[in-house]
């Protein structure tokens, strides 16, 4: 039905508008326990995250939950987690295997007692291929895979998408120790690559199909003159499947927090999953406990695989002129939000011609100026 | 002056048309009478006879110009009950004696005065007034002196629309000012009245009152013609007519002229019978853009919607923008909240009965329109004069343009589709048959792109055979057929490529008969048997490509039978009685497989531990009721009167849906083994009293209501092609009360009503497993709880080619559910909801103007026009729809959708000829 949203869409373009509606400053389920708990049976460890929910208004949308005590019971043995760092309980334990079933306990540090329903480790079958699919729009990506019919049908997906980019402007210079020098390659802040988690709840599901196949399903839509595509981009593509409890699970989440705004939308609704408070049942608790094997792909797409349509000129102020032509040494007092991209010719006045950051340095648009390790 | 005792049987005719045609100007203020004769006598060459004992009581106010020389003497002598007759150049005036004239008169010969078509100026509502006058001060003989013996006598009629001949079914015709009768669905009365002289008045719902003298010797009849109400040119009015909400035992009704109804402001210029109703106390709806009304507290699904008795299931057209019925056919919409009389049954809320126009019997008329999103075209053609009329019509958009708009990516190559058509036959096939035969069709197309097709649609069937087997007892029949049906496919991703259909179908047969009671009362009986068939869901997969299996849900097939008796009854001038009751059942039947679950669990996929199999036309599950209906009219005063009834009504199929608003895509789903027939049951109180000499009207109405089995939604419910639909619904009950309080006038220059209505709706789940419970069990407000709503709708008429509408509503918001806490996973931000309806959007607000502007009234003009300009949403407050709250990029943003958040313009022309 998301194409019937689409036609609302129009309707409202034409007669309607959406407009920012702030927060109602309401307290009511703050203060809940938030788990989000998984055992991953392909690295044989769990991790188990702990926190809090917020008011709306508040800034921080979670405070971590310390000082809990947290076990995985399995079919065999009770394994204790320990807190590596604030919130996160982690352990490794060669017990945590597929089909094998696991039950969470916590005891939290005022202590009131947690437990989740009993789940099974499902090994995912492997990413067939990630592929994708230019238009005058944008690039759109896909997730393909497939697996036994007797194996689950129900799929997560999860992405983490990294890009290299450039500043407008190449700055070879750099003021350093009261000097102008040429920048080293350490210094470079011409090229960039940044990284980031998909933040959308992405779920399929084969089950209507005769085939236990996913075949296209969209993971990601890039503009066209995003800074993502314009010069190389890559995604590590991850899928975990699922049991039908916790596919409706985020198949709630999903429809509670990304498929509203349209004339006929299904009612949201409280989505509790399969943790309880056992001191307080009515008390109602966020978040899954679940396990499952995470397999990954990784794809590349590089400029000179785009069509030609998609090349798009950034537009941006970037111009150098001659008002931001600073004289030496005046320009030793210019470090800060500034960069140097260029000098006046030799022999006469020197001089260097300054520009903002966000034209000339690649880092403030939140990027590492160090390609990570796999980017080759 | 000297004074004698004069009567002109045969001549008063000849001098009423003769002279009645003498203009005068007269301007006095509280003058004698003696200087409004003495203008006359100057101005005109008539000269007055009159005795001073009648008329020096008289304090004379009048101001006009160059009316008839009756219409000044009407203006100033019928307030005061004074006669007068005209004789050559005489103006007798002859007090409290009134003119007898002998029943030898045709006095209904109405093609009279039609055919002075030479006549620059339209002169019928003129000479209908006139007309009309003379017959209202007239003595009807009724039946032959020598035949009175001094026993009750009937005296009968039929009630006739002067203009097309149509018969005025519901007519309220009072003898003496007391004992209201109704004229029947042939538009016949009948009284049974000893000997004597009684004055008759009638009066109907957008018709001018009229009244008859009647002398009743013994059995006879008078047919009884009545004119629209619209001011005649340069008319003086001097009566005016209102309705009678006080005196009739009806309650919990609003009836809605089409000429009330395309008065009101528009959205987008289509007049629109469903908005219409919006604007009446007690009825409220989720939100803009949807044609789905909750009725004191009950869902969307539990209205009757009715067109010439078939059922209709979605009159909605662009998905909720605009109503299905076309206001150019559309005689009367009628809506019942409660009062509901044991002639209905099959929802629990309200029956909105809409009527569409029988059409002219005397001569053609093509009727149409133009406006910016649609175009319309309705022709009336009689087939035999006085005898038969063929009504087509037929509405469909033009409103390519409204997508053609939209250049952005996916939504090019788009397009949107709607039309309507409606016929209907009429058939007087002598003066105690009649047969009347309507069809109805409404399609909606909606193109994605060039790969996506939604479609749904309306059918609705009825052919009605009226008969009055002998003058006491009428008859009834009609069958109905109706169908719904909509469907989805899409080709966007050949792997994924499908066709949905879904399809519900429903013939029913009935028969209803009255016995008159005479003057006292009635009996109603009938029996009624339904048949619905529904295919309610097929899904599969399209082109060869296509990996989607085949999914089809299991047809429904039910039956629906039931029987009714109510007999209403006056027991004395202070009290009158309604009491009826219907019994119906239901069968569901085979077919049908159906899934045991576990018991002692909740109702679960995993739970399910046998299917049983229902063969052909076995009965699967039957639910039975009798449902009792009560009303009761206590007369405080002439001009108050106190009324309480009780309701209780059945219904076996339920819309099934999870969207807060209603949508063309939503399933009916018929009773089952799991779901269980709503019942719904209504305690209400009204009190009526008219102010200001009965100008202003107004009611204040209370109730109570509870309903059972109704069907809530788990989170994340699942509904279409659900194999096992009662695992994702909950089962509830609900209550709702409120208080209605209206004034309505509707006499006058300025006209309209105002209404305040306190109401509130709630449900509680009755699983006492808590997956099956919302809330925990605990009640909660259901999605169209808005307790506070004013409605104001006013007309007021310049002159007659020039009126303006002004609309206002205010309405709490509704009730939604809402992120209480902020909470992150993976470092996305996410919300987490309230409990249901814990919240409401804001209220709101919305005015709306029009104005129409009439052509001139020259009959010889091509044809007759009208244009309407009106704006919706005049200060373009930017109402919520709804509120949600969305997490982008990591972070949550709430946001609040409008509809029509600004001032839509519309203009509208409509013809006639």
């Amino acid at each position: 039905m998301k194409s019937l949203c689409n036609f609302f869409v129009v309707l409202i373009l034409l007669t309607g508008c959406l407009t920012p509606y702030p927060a109602p400053n309401i307290g009511g389920a703050v203060g809940l326990l938030v788990v989000d708990g998984f055992v991953d049976v392909g690295q044989h460890s769990a991790t188990v995250k702990l926190s809090r929910s917020t008011p709306l208004s508040s800034k921080e949308a979670s405070i971590v939950e310390t000082g809990a005590y947290v076990k995985i019971e399995t079919d065999s043995i009770d394994i204790e987690l320990t807190e590596i760092s604030p919130g996160i309980y982690f352990t490794a334990n060669g017990s945590f295997e597929a089909d094998k079933s696991f039950k969470l306990f916590i005891t939290t540090s005022d202590n009131v007692n947690y437990s989740s329903s009993a789940v099974t480790g499902l090994s995912s079958p492997k990413i067939d291929s990630i592929t994708w699919t230019p238009d005058p729009t944008g690039i759109t990506i896909y997730g393909n895979t497939s697996d036994s019919l007797t194996s689950s049908r129900f799929y997560i997906w999860t992405f983490e998408e990294t890009w290299e980019y450039t500043s407008y402007l190449e700055s070879d210079l750099i003021i350093l120790n009261g000097q102008v020098l040429p920048r080293t390659p350490n210094q470079q802040v011409h090229y960039c690559w940044k990284t980031q988690e998909s933040t959308k709840v992405l779920v399929s599901t084969s089950s209507k199909l005769n085939k236990n196949v996913i075949s296209g399903f969209e993971l990601k839509k890039i503009p066209k003159g995003s800074q993502q595509i314009s010069n190389r981009y890559s995604m590590l593509a991850k899928l975990r499947s699922l049991s039908e409890e916790e596919y409706n699970y985020w198949h709630q989440v999903e429809n509670s927090n990304q498929n509203l705004g349209t004339i006929f939308d299904p009612l949201p609704s409280q989505v509790i999953g399969n943790v309880i408070n056992l001191t307080n049942p009515k008390q109602p608790v966020i978040g899954y406990f679940s396990a499952g094997e995470i397999n990954q792909e990784r794809i590349f797409i590089g400029l000179n695989q785009l069509p030609i349509y998609l090349f798009s000129a950034p537009s941006n102020d970037c111009n150098v002129n001659d008002e931001l032509l600073i004289p030496y040494p005046e320009v030793l007092n210019y470090t800060a939000g500034l960069v140097i991209v260029g000098q006046t010719p030799p022999g006469g006045t020197v001089g260097y011609y300054l520009i903002s950051q966000s034209c000339g340095d690649c880092t403030y648009y939140g990027g590492v100026t160090t390609p990570p390790s796999f980017w080759h | 002056m000297g004074f004698k005792k004069v009567l002109f049987p045969y001549l008063f005719f000849f001098s009423m048309h003769v002279f009645a045609q003498e203009r005068v100007t007269v301007a006095l203020t509280n003058a004698r009478f003696e200087e409004f004769v003495a203008i006359i006598e100057n101005t005109t060459p008539f000269h007055f006879f009159y005795n001073h004992n009648d008329t020096d009581s008289i304090s004379v106010s009048i101001n006009v110009h160059s009316v008839t020389l009756d219409e000044a003497l009407n203006f100033v002598l019928q307030p005061e009950h004074i006669n007068y007759t005209i004789y050559q150049n005489q103006i007798f005036i002859t007090g409290n004696r009134k003119i007898f004239v002998p029943p030898e008169e045709k006095p209904f010969d109405t093609t009279l005065n039609q055919d002075k078509k030479g006549d620059e100026f339209d002169y019928s509502d003129f000479l209908y007034s006139n007309k009309q006058r003379s017959l209202e001060s007239k003595i009807f003989l009724i039946g032959a002196k020598s035949k009175a013996t001094g026993k009750s006598v009937k005296l009968y009629g039929r009630i006739k629309d002067f203009k097309t001949g149509e018969t005025i079914p519901g007519a309220s015709i009072s003898v003496d000012g007391k004992s209201v009768i109704a004229s029947d669905q042939l538009g016949r009365y009948s009284l049974i009245l000893p000997p004597g002289q009684y004055q008759l008045s009638v009066k109907s719902i957008g018709m001018k009152k009229t009244s008859r003298t009647v002398l009743v010797y013994s059995e006879g009849s008078l047919d009884i013609e009545l004119t629209e109400e619209i001011t005649p040119l340069k008319e003086v009015v001097v009566t005016s007519e209102r309705e009678n909400r006080v005196m009739d035992l009806q309650m919990g009704s609003e009836k809605l002229t089409i000429k009330t109804i395309k008065r009101l402001p528009t959205t987008l210029g289509e007049v629109d019978v469903l908005k219409a109703v919006l604007l009446t106390p007690g009825v409220q709806t989720v939100g803009e853009g949807t044609l789905g009304f909750n009725v004191r507290g009950g869902t969307s699904s539990q209205n009757l919607i009715l067109y010439n008795d078939a059922v209709v299931y979605n009159p909605s057209h662009l998905f909720g923008f605009f109503s299905t019925f076309n206001a150019d056919v559309i005689k009367s919409v009628e809506l019942f909240k409660s009062g509901i009389t044991a002639d209905y049954g099959g929802r629990i809320a309200s029956v909105l009965d809409v009527k569409s126009i029988d059409g002219n019997l005397r001569k053609m008329n093509v009727t149409g329109g133009l406006g910016p999103v649609t175009g319309r075209l309705t022709i009336e053609l009689p087939i035999l004069k006085e005898k038969a009329s063929l009504v087509v019509s037929g509405r469909t958009t033009y409103s390519e343009w409204l997508l053609n708009q939209i250049t952005v990516g996916n939504l090019q190559n788009s397009s949107a589709n709607f039309y309507d058509w409606s016929a209907n036959y009429s058939h007087k096939i002598n003066s105690n048959n009649s047969l009347f035969i309507s069809a109805y069709t409404s399609k909606d197309k909606f193109k994605l792109r060039s790969d996506t097709i939604f479609q749904y649609g309306n059918t609705a069937y009825s052919a009605q055979w009226k008969s009055s087997l002998n003058e006491k007892l009428f008859a009834v029949i009609t069958g109905t057929f109706s169908n719904y049906d909509f469907s989805v496919s899409s080709t966007f991703n050949p792997i994924n490529a499908f066709k949905l259909n879904y399809d519900l179908k429903q013939f029913q047969g009935k028969a209803d008969f009255t016995y008159s009671l005479g003057r006292k009362g009635s009996i109603q009986s009938g029996v009624n048997v339904i048949h619905y068939g529904l295919s309610p869901g097929n899904f599969e997969p399209l082109g060869k490509n296509s990996l989607e299996t085949p999914n089809t849900i299991q047809s429904e097939q039910g039956n629906e039978y039931a029987g009714y008796a109510g007999v209403n009854f006056e027991i004395n001038d202070l009290l009158s009685v309604y009491m009826g009751s219907r019994y119906s059942v239901y069968e569901s039947i085979g077919p049908r497989s159906v899934f045991q679950y576990q018991s002692g669990t909740p109702k679960d996929p995993a739970s399910i531990v046998d299917t049983v199999q229902y063969p052909k036309g076995k009965p699967v599950a039957t639910y039975q009721g009798a449902e009792p209906r009560v009303s009761l009219r206590y007369s405080l005063s002439s001009k108050s009167s106190l009324k309480v009834n009780y309701n209780r009504m059945r219904q076996y199929i339920q819309v099934i849906s999870n969207t807060t608003a209603i949508t063309p895509f939503d399933i009916w789903k018929l009773c089952d083994s799991y779901i269980k027939p709503q019942i719904g049951d209504q305690v209400s109180v009204g009190f009526y009293r008219q102010l200001f000499k009965g100008v202003v009207e107004f009611s204040a109405e209370t109730y109570y209501k509870t309903m059972q089995n109704m069907i809530d939604y788990k989170g994340g419910a699942v509904l279409l092609l659900n194999n096992h639909l009662e695992t994702d619904i909950v089962n509830t009950h609900g209550k709702a009360y409120g208080i209605e309080f209206l004034f309505k006038k509707s006499t006058g220059k300025l006209n309209g009503w105002l209404s305040y209505t306190y109401s509130r709706s709630f449900m509680q789940t009755t699983s006492h497993f808590s997956a099956e419970t919302i809330n925990n069990g605990n009640w909660y407000r259901s999605n169209y709880d808005k307790p506070h709503a004013v409605n104001l709708a006013t007309n007021y008429k310049f002159n007659r080619r020039l009126n303006c509408s002004l609309n206002f509503v205010y309405s709490t918001g509704r009730p939604i559910t809402l992120p209480v806490a902020q909470y992150s996973v993976e470092g996305v931000n996410r919300v987490f909801y309230s409990e249901r309806n814990q919240f409401r959007i804001p209220d709101y607000i919305r005015t709306d103007i029009s104005i129409n502007v009439e052509g001139n009234h020259k009959i010889r003009k091509l044809a007759h026009s009208s244009w309407t300009l009106g704006v919706y949403n005049l200060f373009g407050r930017q109402n919520a729809y709804s509120v949600f709250f969305t997490s982008q990029n990591g972070s949550v943003q709430g946001y609040k959708l409008s509809i029509f958040a600004r001032p839509i313009p519309a203009i509208t022309y409509n013809f006639k000829f």
